[in-house]
């Protein structure tokens, strides 16, 4: 087993857990705990995984949008427990996902994207602009002081 | 002190209750770990919840949640996968929820 293949499915296989804790990153810096991300991540990669590369990356970005927007929902305006409601939309993230993506479960990648490390690199360029946005930014400026943790 | 305590009861109490889920099933199955099924924990928080912390409140939930488990288990039959278990069991518990926060408020639109 050679170092290089191993480093590119570490980088390859890293892209979305940089680009899930990015998402993480900016809820918690607006007070936010989500606990149900993963719901998210499993429901939005049933959703790409059924509608093939060129419109599942859209409809992926919309589905996890709009999950967040349902979590939002209950959390601010009706007030109920964000941990607890979090680990309830990761099960039924779970849940929903696997039943959407069933027609394709199993079967191999008809089109597959082919790159590879390159991911990384991209949603590494992702965290440099989101830091920046953050930093120097109005919206950035606006969201910074609402965080409930102390931070560094 | 107390808490150190308390975490050393609460694995001492899940890891009975893996030693059941193990021991427990019909003679004649395969004693494989592949078919103990992941997300338990979940279910866990879950029942904890629900029966509001208390240990008989706990009873009766966790036979609650052992019965969603139980129906989704053999609604494999109709073709739905075997992660829709975890669906019933989140949205009884979103459910929980929103009957806590009905119960202490009440909404008023503006």
């Amino acid at each position: 087993m050679a170092i290089e293949s191993v480093t590119q499915e570490a980088l390859r296989s890293a892209a979305p857990i940089l680009l899930a804790t990015l998402g993480a990153i900016i809820g918690q810096r607006a007070g936010v705990l989500n606990l149900g991300l993963e719901g998210v991540i499993y429901l939005s990669a049933a959703v790409a995984a059924v509608l093939g590369p060129p419109w599942g990356i859209a409809a992926a970005i919309l589905v996890g949008t709009l999950y967040n927007l349902l979590y939002y929902f209950l959390t601010n305006d009706m007030a109920m427990n964000q941990i607890l409601l979090g680990i309830a939309f990761t099960m039924i993230g779970y849940g929903a996902g696997s039943q959407i993506a069933q027609p394709v479960a199993g079967m191999p990648i008809e089109r597959p994207i082919y790159i590879r490390a390159e991911a990384f690199a991209m949603a590494a360029l992702l965290a440099v602009y989101l830091h920046i946005i953050l930093t120097r930014m109005k919206i950035g400026m606006a969201i910074r002081p609402l965080a409930t943790t102390r931070l560094l | 002190m107390y808490i150190f305590l308390a975490l050393l009861l609460s694995g001492a109490l899940a890891g009975l209750g893996g030693a059941l889920e193990v021991m427990t099933r019909e003679a004649g199955r395969y004693m494989t770990l592949q078919q103990v099924s992941t997300g338990f924990g979940l279910y866990g928080i879950s029942a904890a919840w629900l029966g509001a912390l208390h240990p008989l409140g706990t009873l009766a939930a966790s036979l609650y949640i052992a019965w969603l488990h139980q129906v989704a288990i053999n609604l494999k039959v109709l073709g739905l996968p075997a992660l829709v278990a975890n669906a019933l069991v989140g949205s009884a518990m979103a459910w929980g929820l929103a009957g806590y926060v009905m119960y202490k408020y009440r909404l008023i639109w503006r």
